[in-house]
């Protein structure tokens, strides 16, 4: 076989002790190796009169600023989503682009593997890696709760969810009000299925559209080596870049509906 | 090799998960040390751009955005105090010109009239001076009228003495002084 399309699960190069250390891993490794890098570059950054590296990334983050506010509306709000907003739009960005690079997919060790001797490649995009996604969305879709508790309170915020407290009302006002509360009640319910909804759905399709690039490409790569996948390759920087904004986008859209005041409703 | 046995391939190495998982889940290469080191690649992504990178930068870009912004406002400020400046100092100069002008027409008001009092002393004074040198002159006219009368008497009785002190005695003569003396 001259070339292996790759798996759904990443593959484990090696293991440290408990830990076992995929070739998505590695690439993600390699990621936060670059943005630690950066970090280091940026960290001493914050004149009043900015050098060239400073104007750089100043310019980078002015234009983010503008998306984010164009959402939240608010530039305190954009201020303390840009964090988690920003690092998931670069980090996925950065590793759907660092996927395209050569080598990632084809450097790779001759393992066992169901008794056969094959390439496992060494490194493989990050976000080719389940558990990848399903972090940051974990991370993110967590971080639109702790946002939300903190901009509304716990109490009300819970409410979202748990609508007791419209029960405890309407049974005060007697009437139709009740049924409508009870259903509202079941709606309450409904979200919080919504909420694991959009983790998986955020997660899976991150995954999806990754995975199915990098098989593209392999299959690509692996009929006509030349010219035939260049397209393909300008299709991914494009999946990579859109992904990373829809990603980004939503997680952004959803902080900013948790940290937004519940209209109670008047019956 | 054709498509079919492409996917057939794609579905059989799936099969090689990383160990520690099971099910579909297993098959998606769900893993919860993965997870788990995958969460933490990830948290120090966000820590890191957080801290070492935003916080500095939009911090930088922030404190830079509020300085133009009161600089603006200050800008506007200043203007506005340099407008009412200029505003106080043309009202200023147009009323301390509107005082001049009124002071220069007061003085020169004063100036006539004291001129003109002047003139009018002056002339009352010289009329006074006038009338009194033609009382003096009257009465020194009088009194030397009266002077050449007396000489001219003196003078008649002296001639009148010489010409008849030959024809008249010592009586006829102190006759004639007193008679003369009389007529005068």
């Amino acid at each position: 076989m001259i070339f292996a399309i790759p798996p759904l699960a990443a593959e484990t190069i090696f293991r440290i002790g408990p830990i076992l250390v995929t070739n998505a891993y590695i690439n993600s490794t390699i990621v936060l190796a670059l943005f630690i890098a950066l970090g280091l570059v940026l960290r001493k950054r914050s004149g009043e009169i900015p050098d060239k590296i400073q104007n750089f990334a100043e310019s980078i983050f002015e234009v983010c600023l503008g998306y984010v506010d164009q959402v939240t509306k608010d530039r305190r709000k954009s201020i303390k989503f840009l964090p988690i907003v920003g690092s998931l739009f670069f980090f996925i960005l950065i590793s759907n682009w660092i996927g395209i690079f050569p080598g990632i997919g084809s450097i790779g060790r001759y393992l066992p593997i169901h008794g056969e001797i094959e390439l496992v490649p060494l490194f493989r995009p990050a976000n080719t890696d389940l558990n990848m996604t399903l972090a940051m969305a974990i991370l993110g879709i967590g971080a639109t709760h702790i946002f939300g508790i903190l901009a509304i309170g716990f109490w009300k915020y819970a409410n979202k969810f748990v609508k007791l407290g419209d029960i405890w009302r309407s049974f005060r006002k007697g009437g139709m009000s009740i049924f409508v509360a009870f259903v509202e009640f079941g709606v309450g319910l409904i979200e919080i299925f919504s909420e694991v909804a959009k983790v998986v759905s955020l997660s899976l399709r991150l995954f999806g559209n990754v995975f199915a690039g990098e098989v593209l490409l392999t299959v690509m790569a692996s009929l006509i080596a030349f010219i035939i996948p260049l397209p393909f390759i300008f299709l991914e920087i494009l999946v990579g870049f859109i992904q990373a904004l829809v990603f980004s986008m939503l997680v952004l859209v959803f902080l900013s509906i948790a940290t937004m005041e519940v209209q109670t409703a008047r019956h | 090799m054709n498509f079919p046995s492409l996917v057939f391939l794609a579905t059989e190495v799936a099969e090689h998960a990383a160990p520690g998982s099971a099910g579909v889940l297993g098959t998606l290469g769900l893993n919860w040390k993965l997870f788990l080191a995958q969460l933490v690649n990830f948290g120090v992504v966000i820590f890191i751009l957080w801290k070492w990178v935003m916080k500095p930068v939009v911090g930088a870009l922030e404190a830079r955005r509020i300085r133009i912004e009161e600089s603006v406002k200050k800008a506007g400020e200043i203007e506005k105090k340099f407008a009412d400046i200029k505003a106080y100092e043309e009202g200023a100069r147009h009323k301390s010109r509107i005082e001049a002008d009124e002071l220069i027409t007061r003085a020169s008001l004063t100036g006539e009239t004291l001129k003109n009092e002047a003139a009018e002393r002056a002339r009352a004074e010289s009329a006074k001076i006038l009338s009194e040198a033609r009382v003096t002159i009257a009465s020194e006219k009088e009194r030397a009228l009266l002077e050449i009368r007396e000489e001219v008497a003196g003078l008649a009785v002296m001639a009148a003495e010489k010409i008849l002190r030959a024809k008249l005695d010592e009586k006829k003569d102190a006759e004639l002084i007193k008679n003369m003396m009389k007529s005068l």
